[in-house]
């Protein structure tokens, strides 16, 4: 939970910066977010869960109706939160090659 | 080639998912199965050329354990308890109902659950004829000939073996001071303290069977008694006491169910000004539990804080 003691430059670990900064690429999705980073899927859900803990990021439910008309099921979609986007800015000074890693120009802005 | 296709079917993967959900809080179950499958449904569906189908996508789903586990120790609570200690017109609603919380959270389900696990495990030993030799040695035709023949001899194979085992439960008690502290903490003397020590020995009491029969078991499961069975015997009961420890230790002395809402206070760079540690409720009301987070010579241990009559504002339901 987010309190007034807690600072956008607490330390993260190299693989919970991965995954924020894969999220703000624009892998806005759990899958994605494992395709991008290549970790785990014992390590990427329980990761994103955290992080919503800790309200880093949102998550929400696609509608239906729009996954009904595409056919598909509807996903869970996560979202960083301006807390998250501070967290990760100091994960950026922290792990420069972050940004290498994962360039948020590959992926179109949801 | 055809077990692995097996293995690696969309089948068994909905199959790992399901039994995955059942280590999720009940309530949490459906949406968290949904978000699995879902994200199954799209593994599946990617056009990844580099990303093999079965197997992969079966590990993938072996990764829902981790986050079923995560969730299921790490899940909010139905009803945001402690957040309403600021507000002292608020009252603490309902406890959560054991369904809600951990299996184990209740003293008498607890003790039905070892229960249940010490007879599962004598039925299983009955089913294994070198286990079953052990425990119900066989009558000789001849028995009353023999014990006058020989007083001392009889069935002393069977009788040094389970000695061996009962012998090994006590080495685990040696052993087990490696791995955790045997204090159980600094609980003020309160009218309840019996209780507390007799939970304790009836779990100890129920754990003896099934590190003994289970050790047997394992031992057993050959033609004849194997000592690599018996070795796991040991780290059996090493296993089992530090549960019986750490459980015991997370309980309320007085209503012994386990507690609630951990707190992380203070910062371990501040050791000498003030204690850090972890603070945890009793959510009938009872009391806190502070664990020091880096043990000092004047907070070494847990310690217990009764609460007085004067919280029952904030815990309608306080009960034993």
């Amino acid at each position: 939970m987010y309190n007034f003691f807690m600072a956008p430059s607490q330390k993260l670990s190299h693989t919970a910066a991965m995954i924020l900064q894969a999220l703000y690429a624009g892998y806005i999705y759990g899958f994605g977010v494992m395709e991008a980073t290549g970790l785990p899927s014992g390590t990427v859900y329980p990761a994103l869960r955290r992080m919503e803990r800790d309200e880093m990021i949102r998550s929400h439910w696609e509608k239906q109706s729009v996954a009904d008309e595409a056919q598909r099921p509807p996903r869970k979609y996560y979202k960083l939160t301006s807390f998250g986007k501070a967290t990760l800015e100091a994960s950026q000074k922290r792990y420069p090659l972050l940004i290498r890693l994962i360039p948020s120009e590959e992926v179109g802005r949801p | 080639m055809r077990i692995s296709g097996l293995i690696h079917s969309a089948l068994v993967q909905r199959t790992i998912l399901r039994t995955a959900a059942l280590l999720v809080p009940a309530r949490l179950r459906e949406e968290w199965l949904s978000e699995w499958r879902t994200e199954l449904w799209y593994a599946w569906r990617s056009e990844r050329e580099h990303w093999p189908r079965g197997k992969e996508m079966t590990a993938f789903c072996l990764g829902a354990f981790r986050d079923a586990v995560w969730l299921r120790r790490n899940a909010p609570l139905p009803r945001a308890y402690g957040s309403l200690l600021i507000d002292t017109r608020q009252q603490f609603p309902d406890p959560p109902s054991a369904e809600e919380g951990r299996l184990l959270e209740s003293p008498a389900r607890c003790l039905v659950f070892l229960a249940l696990v010490a007879s599962a495990n004598l039925a299983i030993a009955s089913l294994l004829p070198t286990a079953h030799n052990v425990i119900v040695p066989p009558l000789h035709p001849d028995a009353r000939t023999l014990a006058m023949l020989a007083p001392y001899g009889g069935n002393h194979a069977q009788r040094d073996l389970l000695l061996n085992l009962l012998t090994l439960f006590g080495v685990a008690w040696l052993i087990v001071p490696a791995t955790t502290s045997l204090s159980l903490g600094d609980y003020p003397r309160n009218p309840y303290w019996f209780r507390r020590w007799a939970f304790f020995a009836a779990k100890i009491a129920l754990l003896l069977p099934i590190t003994t029969l289970g050790a047997l078991n394992l031992a057993s499961i050959g033609s004849s008694i194997s000592p690599l069975g018996m070795q796991a015997g040991l780290w059996i009961g090493v296993m089992t006491l530090r549960w019986a420890l750490l459980d015991q230790r997370c309980r309320c002395p007085v209503c012994l169910r386990t507690l609630a809402s951990p707190v992380q206070i203070g910062q371990s760079s501040r050791i000498f000004l003030e204690w850090n540690g972890t603070e945890l409720l009793c959510l009938r009301g009872h009391g806190l539990l502070h664990v020091p987070g880096t043990p000092a010579i004047w907070f070494s241990q847990q310690r217990w804080l009764y609460f007085g009559p004067s919280w029952s504002g904030l815990f309608p339901h306080r009960r034993l």
